[in-house]
């Protein structure tokens, strides 16, 4: 529902309570005035003396609520009964009588207003179920990256109008209350019974004596009691009710504040590549990348590389030697995980290295060692309800490649340090220093992937380096085209999924 | 919606639980408030018909509700009171759990249903919380009116005995009839009748 809509029917919604006010109004106005022609009529046609009598055959204007004690006192006088004893019956008339409306007009009515009251939330929870049932149906049958990009933004779609629902019908019900008052205020039985006593009353006292005794008795039973007790209850329990729900919205806020958070992935898995022999190794920070899979892991400090527990090379500056090949020994770090295939290695590098170094080592693994695929590692911060960042890891996936390896189509980027670009018919450059540049780089590689119209293939893209890069700058622009996280903030999410290759001749 | 409803294997039978909790309590009081005034016009009947002493019978077996009625048969001529309707309060609160429970309960369930049952189960759970918070609304303000106009019965019917005892007892005594009794008259009464 749409705030649009909500708006529409939080007007109507207020036009509805507006309309009951009206009718208690005219009804409450149209009450007064039979009770004060009733009084002027009964003052005039009963002769106040000694006693009370009719000066004449009375005949009184019947008028709503007074209609039943108007007759009865009628049909008492014409029948010659004692006035005070038509009176007392009149009275007893008024006691008995059904002031209340039809219960039928009464349950109407208020079902009206409730439902015109509580229908902004009923039509916002309904959307709500639709729009949910419509997204399972659709993402069912997606693969799961596809499906929780659409998810991302349907489900918070599906519930962005129950909150406005919600308020309008606060704020409905606050006035549906407020009618409620004012017709008990206004028309409640006993303020229409006091009229025609009052009425009676004015006849039986008129000369200033007790002239109507019976009459004086049959009121006294239905005069209301003067007290102040059901005032001052009624206060303690108003207060009673405030002080409950101030308790209630206090205690909750702390929890309210936890729920109020953007959507998150809540299935990361425990998998962490340990950087313990090289402890100034800071790897880079993105909000894209997979889970991890398990798999050796290749660390690559500023001052060393270790793959698994061997220490393979040491570095100066970041920098590989020239011959630093030669005599280098990985031990058994890779055989125990080729039992179920070629492995892939999870490569955890400082952020600061210079990309060539990295890419050597990618060489010498693919041709050393017959390894191909790897997962870039990076450090992400995950937002969890408790407020407290979940520290996890996730990974680019990265293929190593030869140029006739790549597939006609396959999107191609060129990363260099100021620009990418993105190869292929209209090809995109993208400075880096335009603000925005990520989104307009994701948007463009996307374009050129949905056009992959083979099921459940992998998306992959094709990326070479031109100039001096640090590792960092790589990763980044890798990292963009991947995530899905639209703010700056970290949501939690995984990436796409896209599998990069790197093509290396 | 109602698709929704149906295709949720959690949420249907909660909110047939829900609705069947709300209009339970409607259809109690409906039929309180039936045989409360049929009580009133026997009673009433009998009264005028000069039975007293059966009238008060049955304003014994009407339980506290019907005590103004017992104080009005036992001489009491205080004006009678128009009685809290506790239990329909408490039975229209009654009435309005379900849409505060089903959720909660539903949605505790759906931690630990399959997967596979999840979202089709919050989809049924709205629609079913749709239904439920006006239906809940309507049962409760009904079981109110119902409850109001029941106490306004008997008071009425409290004073129609009132009136007709007055105009039954001796002419020049009632001017200077001063008899207030308070319960007292009433319970002095129950106590030798009882005796």
């Amino acid at each position: 529902m749409s705030s649009l809509d909500a708006s529409g029917w939080l007007l109507a919604g207020l036009a509805i309570e507006a309309f009951f006010v009206l009718v208690v109004l005219v009804r409450w106005a149209l009450d007064r005035r039979a009770a004060h022609g009733f009084t002027s009529e009964l003052l005039q046609q009963l002769d106040v003396r000694d006693t009370v009598a009719p000066r004449k055959s009375p005949s009184f204007r019947l008028a709503g609520a007074l209609r039943d004690a108007g007759s009865t006192l009628e049909r008492g006088l014409k029948s010659g009964k004692d006035v005070d004893e038509s009176l007392a019956e009149a009275s007893a008339a008024a006691g008995t009588a059904q002031l209340h409306p039809p219960l039928l007009w009464v349950l109407a009515a208020d079902a009206l207003l409730l439902l015109a009251a509580l229908l902004p939330i009923v039509l916002t929870l309904a959307a709500a179920s639709r729009d949910v049932a419509a997204l399972w149906k659709t993402t069912r049958t997606e693969a799961w990256p596809a499906a929780y990009a659409t998810s991302l933004e349907a489900i918070p779609a599906a519930f962005a109008g129950v909150r406005g629902g919600f308020a309008a019908s606060a704020l409905l019900l606050a006035g549906a209350f407020a009618v409620w008052a004012l017709r008990w205020w206004l028309l409640r039985p006993e303020i229409r019974e006091a009229r025609v006593l009052r009425a009676f009353l004015r006849c039986a006292t008129a000369s200033g004596d007790v002239v109507a005794p019976l009459s004086l008795k049959t009121i006294g039973f239905l005069a209301p009691r003067r007290s102040l007790w059901p005032g001052l209850w009624s206060s303690i329990a108003f207060m009673l009710c405030s002080a409950a729900a101030v308790l209630v919205l206090t205690t909750t806020a702390a929890r309210r504040r936890e729920n109020n958070v953007p959507l998150t992935f809540r299935s990361w898995p425990e998998l962490f590549v340990r950087a313990d022999a090289f402890p100034k190794l800071a790897a880079p920070a993105y909000a894209a990348g997979t889970p991890l899979v398990r798999g050796p892991s290749l660390l690559i400090g500023s001052e060393g590389v270790q793959l698994g527990s061997a220490r393979v090379v040491a570095l100066r500056d970041g920098e590989l030697a020239p011959d630093w090949q030669t005599g280098v020994s990985i031990g058994d770090a890779l055989s125990s995980f080729r039992a179920g295939g070629e492995p892939v290695v999870l490569v955890l590098a400082h952020r600061g290295l210079p990309l060539a170094t990295p890419i050597e080592l990618f060489r010498w693994l693919k041709k050393a060692h017959r390894v191909s695929r790897l997962q870039l590692v990076l450090r992400r911060e995950i937002p969890f309800s408790s407020g407290v960042a979940r520290p996890v890891q996730s990974g680019l996936e990265l293929e190593l490649v030869d140029r006739a390896s790549v597939a006609e189509g396959t999107p191609a980027l060129v990363i260099a340090p100021s620009e990418v670009k993105l190869a292929g018919d209209g090809g995109t450059a993208l400075p880096s220093g335009r603000a925005g540049w990520q989104a307009a780089l994701r948007e463009a590689v996307r374009a050129r992937l949905a056009g992959n119209t083979v099921r459940d293939a992998p998306l992959r893209v094709a990326v070479e380096t031109e100039g001096q890069l640090d590792y960092d700058r790589f990763v980044e622009v890798l990292a963009a085209v991947d995530s899905v996280c639209m703010l700056a903030v970290d949501c939690g999410l995984p990436g796409i999924g896209i599998s990069y290759q790197l093509v290396l001749e | 919606m109602l698709e929704a409803l149906a295709d949720s294997s959690l949420g249907l039978p909660l909110t047939l639980a829900g609705a069947l909790c709300s209009l339970a309590p409607l259809v109690i009081v409906a039929l309180l408030h039936r045989s409360r005034l049929a009580a009133l016009a026997q009673l009433t009947a009998l009264v005028g018909e000069g039975q007293a002493h059966e009238a008060r019978v049955l304003a014994r077996s009407g339980g506290a509700a019907m005590r103004p009625l017992l104080d009005a048969l036992s001489g009491a001529s205080d004006r009678p009171a128009s009685p809290l309707p506790i239990r329909e309060l408490l039975l229209a609160a009654v009435a309005l759990i379900p849409p505060f429970v089903v959720p909660l309960y539903g949605f505790g369930a759906l931690e630990r249903a399959p997967a596979a049952e999840t979202v089709p189960g919050i989809a049924g759970l709205l629609a079913g919380a749709a239904i439920l918070i006006p239906l809940s609304a309507i049962c409760a303000a009904v079981i109110v009116h119902l409850g109001i106009r029941g106490s306004r019965a008997v008071r009425s019917a409290g004073i129609a005995i009132l009136a007709q005892q007055a105009r039954a007892a001796p002419a020049e005594g009632r001017a200077r009839r001063e008899d207030r009794g308070t319960g007292e008259v009433a319970r002095a009464k129950l106590r030798e009748e009882t005796r």
